[in-house]
């Protein structure tokens, strides 16, 4: 459903992205590894357009629309959910949502906004709240369920569980393995890269702007460079070295 | 003791909306107290009130025996109060190493009428404040940086710019707002360190934050908010086997990871 070949993108004189070449297909959920800062979420935004390919083709439905508007390109069915909510914070919590799918001219039913929302029970008891009355994690489910509203084929989700509880990282995982189900394509951005490739079907690991491995989600999660990478096994702190920066920063901030 | 930070009965409404409920605890000096709970629980308002970002609808907050009630934010920060927020706040225009600096506008010695009539001391204050914010960013691996725009450092290394600002301001105790937000592991880990190496300076930390092996890491105290109010509270150990923290907050699975 979406190709990507051979593209390059930056901002001014950086470039962040170089010769990359992806695929999802209908049906599968794809998973971007990768550090901060290696490209994923630019990555994202030359598909929706909010970043300029300078070389390479981007094909939906092998169909060229690396020239299309951000605006065309989301009614073709491309919608992608930002790093950090980007939420209307003076827009009500349903005005919001009903934006999400604009590109509808019949508009969105009462029943689909409630269905879209059903996971999100506190959503819909504050349908008439003012957005940023919402907390930061409750603004992150705003933003995925605004992404579902325009009925899209395939959705970009930039990490999606940033700020949310450990009960809800669970409930967005089941989620998006559930619109899978329904044959949208799926492309996961996600620091917590474990539990992405848990659920994914396939993955692209990306290092300075380049893809350098892909694979079987399952071959990746059991590759050991990768593992020693990109899924440490939660947070260790070695004491020792913990002391001796504490009397360093005794001495820092005594100046 | 007096503690860092004593909260005493700490409430706020927003209409029929009840935010934070009856909220009373005391977070030790020299302590690391984490405060989880699920999204919309109240924990960032909590910071809100305690800073008079937002005035609460009753109750106190005293630090070091001190009350806040009634100050302004500026004036909290000046007492050695100082908060961080959720998402990133970079200045945007400026290097890496001038957004650690902008935390000392606390911690200039000198008035600027001083400073334009004494440009000899003006000079030796800035070039003190600069090695000050220098041997910070060493101090987190981050001198590599300094001169870039702040806003290419990756995720991970702008959230520990923050925290350095923060650290620029001559704390007594830091309010940290999700601060591993968007770290990978690795970065997580240095983070950790360095909260560690904060404490063990002298300087009591409060922080809100979802990543549970961070918490179970390095808080020595931990606080459950749920629905404004505490539903629970105690060492790390004892929070990740209570039951209605489970139910509440955490979910089949002991961890986020």
């Amino acid at each position: 459903m979406l190709e990507l070949r051979g593209i390059a993108a930056g901002y001014g004189r950086a470039a962040v992205l170089e010769g990359v070449e992806i695929e999802v297909k209908a049906g599968e959920i794809v998973a971007l590894i990768g550090a901060n800062g290696a490209g994923k979420s630019t990555l994202m935004k030359t598909v929706s357009g909010l970043v300029p390919v300078r070389a390479g083709e981007i094909r939906f439905d092998g169909r060229r629309i690396d020239a299309l508007s951000s605006a065309k390109r989301v009614a073709l069915g491309i919608s992608h959910v930002p790093e950090g909510r980007q939420i209307f914070a003076g827009l009500s919590v349903e005005q919001n949502l009903r934006l999400g799918g604009y590109a509808d001219a019949s508009g969105v039913s009462a029943e689909r906004l409630r269905r879209i929302c059903a996971p999100f029970p506190m959503l819909l008891e504050r349908l008439a709240e003012p957005a940023a009355n919402l907390s930061g994690g409750q603004q992150q489910m705003l933003a995925i369920c605004r992404g579902l509203m325009g009925n899209p084929r395939l959705l970009m989700l930039d990490e999606p569980s940033l700020g949310l509880s450990p009960l809800l990282v669970g409930e967005i995982f089941r989620v998006i393995a559930e619109l899978r189900a329904q044959n949208l394509a799926i492309l996961l951005s996600e620091q917590n890269a474990r539990q992405s490739l848990a659920i994914a079907d396939r993955g692209y690991v990306i290092e300075t702007g380049r893809i350098v491995l892909a694979g079987a989600a399952a071959d990746l999660f059991a590759n050991p460079e990768l593992a020693e990478k990109y899924f440490g096994v939660g947070v260790s702190v070695d004491a020792a070295s913990s002391a001796g920066q504490a009397e360093r920063l005794k001495a820092i901030l005594a100046t | 003791m007096t503690p860092a930070l004593d909260l005493i009965g700490l409430a706020k409404s927003y209409g029929a909306l009840r935010a934070v409920i009856d909220v009373g605890f005391a977070v030790p000096e020299g302590s690391i107290t984490a405060l989880i709970g699920p999204n919309g629980a109240g924990k960032t308002t909590l910071f809100n009130l305690i800073t008079n970002l937002d005035a609460p609808s009753a109750g106190e907050a005293r630090f070091f025996g001190q009350p806040l009630a009634g100050m302004k934010p500026v004036a909290i920060a000046a007492l050695g109060l100082i908060r961080t927020f959720q998402t990133a706040r970079v200045f945007p225009g400026m290097t890496a190493r001038e957004n650690v600096l902008t935390g000392a506008h606390l911690d200039v010695r000198q008035g600027a009428a001083q400073q334009m009539l004494w440009l000899g001391g003006a000079r030796r204050e800035e070039r003190r404040l600069t090695a000050k914010a220098d041997s910070l960013l060493a101090l987190a691996r981050l001198d590599s940086f300094a001169d870039m725009p702040v806003t290419e450092l990756p995720m991970g290394g702008q959230k520990l710019i923050e925290v350095l600002r923060a650290l620029m301001a001559r704390p007594r105790m830091l309010l940290l707002d999700e601060p591993a937000a968007g770290l990978n592991d690795q970065e997580t880990a240095e983070l950790a360190a360095l909260l560690r190496a904060v404490r063990d300076a002298g300087i009591t930390i409060m922080v809100i934050e979802h990543n549970m092996s961070l918490v179970m890491g390095i808080a020595d105290d931990v606080i459950v908010l749920d629905a404004g109010s505490v539903i629970a509270q105690g060492p790390p150990a004892a929070i990740r086997n209570d039951r209605r923290v489970i139910e509440a907050y955490v979910g089949a699975e002991p961890d986020r990871a």
